[in-house]
């Protein structure tokens, strides 16, 4: 039964310490939670600066991101203050956070009125730019209303569903693409009507080739006649033959990066 | 009608025997050498010939045939011709046909293959039994220069802030002749048609015999030789020019280049101008859709098909259809559209059906005037007046004789037309400040507004600009804006126009809901669709034309 009861406290210690943690010092500041899948070592951050959720709520949102530790690190940010894009924030923030490293973070920006997940590594791959704004085209509703937390549980079930190899709801995507094809169906074979049955002038080389036709002149001879000049003062820097020099060179920049993102405004 | 002189049946002209030959015996006979009392007794430049006229079009057709002509080439009626014998001018050359009939189906059938949208009935049987072997009237152009040219030349250099110009002057002996620049003679016969088919081999040409025409009909020669002349003398100058310009004393002196190549030109202008009148050989069918007729031509040397190919509205909707089935399923797997994007994308395919709508009304108008007709505008005394007006203007810009020279004059031009938006910053700047009154979201509009006018000013002037810069030479020079008639074109046009304003209305209003993008995007396809409905009747009624109507031979058409 000690072994037993022995387990049970291991057990119990790995699911505590697999618990949501507050942030020691900085929880009065940015409430939040995290998390560390064990297996994959991917990591949950969920950062609530803007204030928008009620502690629950941030729970809630830290369970619907743990499944994407299995393919990458996730983030959830809100952001009140906001000098730059939102998608320079989300960029920048993903890069503090986790480098270059699979995963993606899903920021809702109220300076700037706008959500945008941006995406990287292996995460990037499935949540392509095109998705991250399907996603965020899907659930923006949510933040126009005020209901925050429903956007991003739904961003990051739509995120994860997508992971999974599942679909996502896109009825305008079918609806657009369809009138697309329709239409540059029509424009296409418009094309082929006018490239296979105008009517159509034969060009200078074909009409002549059906002449007889000579010509022939010698060598012309040519005569100078007479100069001009024309005042024409050539810039300032092309003739001198020197150059005043110039920079060279340039800042080397940090690691880079290949994701990428969508976004909406709300 | 020429009679055999074995058994006194009727001889026509045998295509593949390139001879007279009787219809009952076989016997055979040289279209010259046929004794003929009619040709010996003919009057100097004239001969004696059936003309059969159509009660309804007015339209005649010459032939050596007595038998009755039982429909209408030009109109398409089924009708009795009437016949009767009249002098015609005796042209100077012929070039006999040498496609048979059935050639001339299998080249009509070729053509067709590529009309994959052409309604079923060209492809009746009975339509085409109705292929009709007529010599159509051809004026042929003749130039020669045979003495010394002077022209122009420079060279230039630059010595410090000065740019040094010498000055030559080229001299040339000149030997040049071109022979057998073939334009149609006869108002009916549509210029479109007739180039379509050109060129012919007129180094095969033949003395005019009127016996080649038995077995074939004839057209009436109708346009005086000089409504081509000029035409035929600019081509001659192109080639001539170009060829001299190409030479590398030339091309060190940059004669024939720029400015200079009107005075190359000048100097090559032909001393010996010559039109004869000759008759070459074209298979003809005509069909009938309601009140309007299409042609398919034929040439009877070369066996080059062409047609008025209309569209059938239902073959094309199911090509259409089948078309869009894999670019749908390909846009599924590629693309994801943001409702912004599909916003703008419905804005540039409304474009695109402006333009392509544009161009067919304006291609519409000139044709039902009758102005793309140099030899049935020549009719009209109104079209050589503004024909003559239209030579007169010049040019804004010369075309550009090299790609890098194109490519040096593009960069000019962006550069230029961008002058325009840089003006206009601080004005925007200034607005943009203004705005800030209304809020952000005034603001915002106010900007967007501001964009929107400096990308239409900026576009518009380039695309002008590139108008003028590579418009084809001829008579496209001086077309006004968008070809003018704007005032007809506006019905149509203000489809798709529509479209675009509701889609930059809702772009510069930016609302937060996808829902007002999606609803600009698909109200502005909805447009696209219906100005591309436009746009295949307006091919339908480019590939139909009006029924001949030909005051001289008693239509009304003309006046």
């Amino acid at each position: 039964m000690k072994l037993v009861g022995g387990i049970l406290v291991f057990l119990g210690g790995i699911l505590l310490a697999s618990l949501p943690v507050c942030y020691g010092k900085e929880r009065e500041e940015v409430p939040g939670a995290e998390y560390e899948n064990p297996d994959t070592g991917y990591e949950v951050f969920v950062e609530d600066e803007a204030g928008l959720l009620p502690d629950y709520e941030l729970l809630e949102v830290l369970e619907a991101m743990k499944e994407i530790t299995r393919y990458g690190n996730a983030a959830f940010v809100t952001v009140e203050e906001n000098r730059d894009s939102t998608e320079d924030f989300a960029r920048s923030y993903y890069r503090e956070r986790f480098g270059t490293d699979s995963g993606t973070v899903l920021v809702i920006d109220m300076e700037n009125r706008m959500i945008w997940i941006h995406s990287d590594g292996a995460v990037y791959d499935v949540v392509t730019t095109d998705y991250a704004n399907t996603v965020t085209d899907n659930v923006y509703r949510y933040a126009s209303d005020g209901d925050y937390g429903a956007c991003a549980k739904e961003a990051f079930r739509q995120i994860n569903a997508l992971l999974k190899g599942r679909r996502i709801a896109q009825p305008m995507k079918y609806i657009s693409n369809a009138l697309l094809a329709m239409i540059l169906a029509l424009l296409a074979n418009f094309g082929l009507v006018i490239g296979f049955t105008r009517l159509r002038k034969p060009g200078m080389k074909e009409v002549l080739s059906g002449i007889h036709r000579n010509f022939r002149y010698t060598k012309p001879n040519a005569v100078h006649t007479c100069q001009t000049k024309i005042y024409s003062p050539s810039s300032s820097g092309s003739d001198s033959g020197s150059s005043s020099g110039g920079s060279s060179g340039g800042g080397g920049g940090g690691g880079s990066s290949s994701g990428g993102g969508g976004g909406h405004r709300f | 009608m020429y009679q055999c002189s074995n058994c006194g049946g009727n001889l026509k002209f045998d295509i593949a025997r390139q001879q007279l030959s009787c219809q009952h015996c076989g016997a055979q006979a040289d279209p010259y050498s046929f004794y003929k009392e009619k040709d010996a007794e003919e009057r100097q430049g004239e001969y004696e010939v059936a003309v059969f006229a159509c009660p309804q079009c007015g339209s005649e057709l010459m032939s050596e045939d007595t038998t009755a002509a039982t429909f209408c080439s030009f109109c398409g009626a089924s009708t009795i011709l009437d016949r009767r014998i009249r002098r015609e001018r005796k042209p100077e050359y012929i070039l006999p046909f040498t496609q048979t009939q059935e050639d001339c189906r299998a080249a009509y059938g070729r053509m067709l293959r590529r009309a994959i949208f052409a309604p079923k009935e060209l492809k009746d049987e009975s339509l085409i039994e109705k292929f009709r072997g007529i010599y159509m009237p051809y004026w042929v152009y003749s130039f020669e220069k045979n003495e010394g040219i002077t022209f122009p030349g420079e060279k230039t250099h630059r010595r410090g802030d000065y740019l040094i110009t010498d000055h030559y002057k080229l001299d040339s002996q000149v030997e040049a002749s071109y022979e057998g620049l073939a334009y149609d003679a006869s108002s009916t016969f549509a210029d479109s048609l007739s180039g379509a088919i050109a060129p012919f081999d007129l180094r095969q040409k033949k003395e005019f015999a009127p016996s080649f025409l038995s077995g074939f009909y004839a057209d009436t020669s109708d346009v005086e030789k000089y409504v081509y002349m000029q035409e035929a003398e600019d081509l001659v100058l192109r080639d001539a020019g170009s060829r001299l310009a190409r030479d590398p004393v030339c091309r060190q002196y940059g004669a024939g280049r720029g400015d200079e190549d009107s005075q190359l030109w000048n100097a090559l202008r032909p001393s010996g101008r010559k039109a004869e009148l000759a008759m070459l050989p074209v298979w003809f069918l005509s069909y009938r859709n309601g009140d309007r007729v299409s042609y398919a031509v034929v040439n009877g040397q070369t066996g080059k098909a062409a047609a008025d190919l209309p569209v059938d509205g239902k073959k094309y909707l199911l090509g259409s259809l089948l078309l869009a089935l894999p670019l749908f399923l390909f846009f599924n797997l590629f693309f994801t559209i943001t409702p912004g994007k599909i916003l703008l994308t419905a804005v540039l395919l409304a474009l695109l059906c402006l333009v392509i709508s544009n161009e067919q009304i304006t291609h519409i108008l000139v044709r039902e005037s009758g102005e793309e007709d140099r030899g049935f505008s020549y009719r009209k005394p109104e079209f050589q007046e503004r024909e003559a007006g239209a030579r007169k203007k010049r040019r804004l810009f010369k075309r550009p004789e090299s790609p890098a020279e194109a490519l040096v004059l593009v960069i000019v031009v962006i550069m230029g037309v961008n002058v325009i938006p840089i003006l206009m910053l601080p004005f925007l700047f200034a607005v943009m400040s203004f705005g800030s009154s209304f809020g952000t979201k005034g603001m915002e509009i106010i900007s967007k507004l501001m964009i929107t006018a400096v990308i239409a000013v900026s576009g518009g002037g380039i695309f002008y600009l590139f108008m003028a810069i590579f418009r084809r030479k001829g008579r496209r020079q001086g077309r006004p804006f968008m070809g003018g008639r704007l005032k007809e074109k506006l019905p149509t046009l203000c489809k798709p126009f529509g479209g675009i304003a509701v889609a930059l209305f809702i772009w510069l209003v930016n609302p937060v809901s996808d829902l007002f993008y999606y609803l600009g995007a698909f109200a502005c396809m909805g447009t696209v669709l219906w100005a591309i409905l436009d746009i295949i009747k307006q091919h339908n009624v480019l590939a139909t034309r009006k029924l001949p109507q030909l005051n001289r031979r008693g239509g009304d058409e003309i006046g």
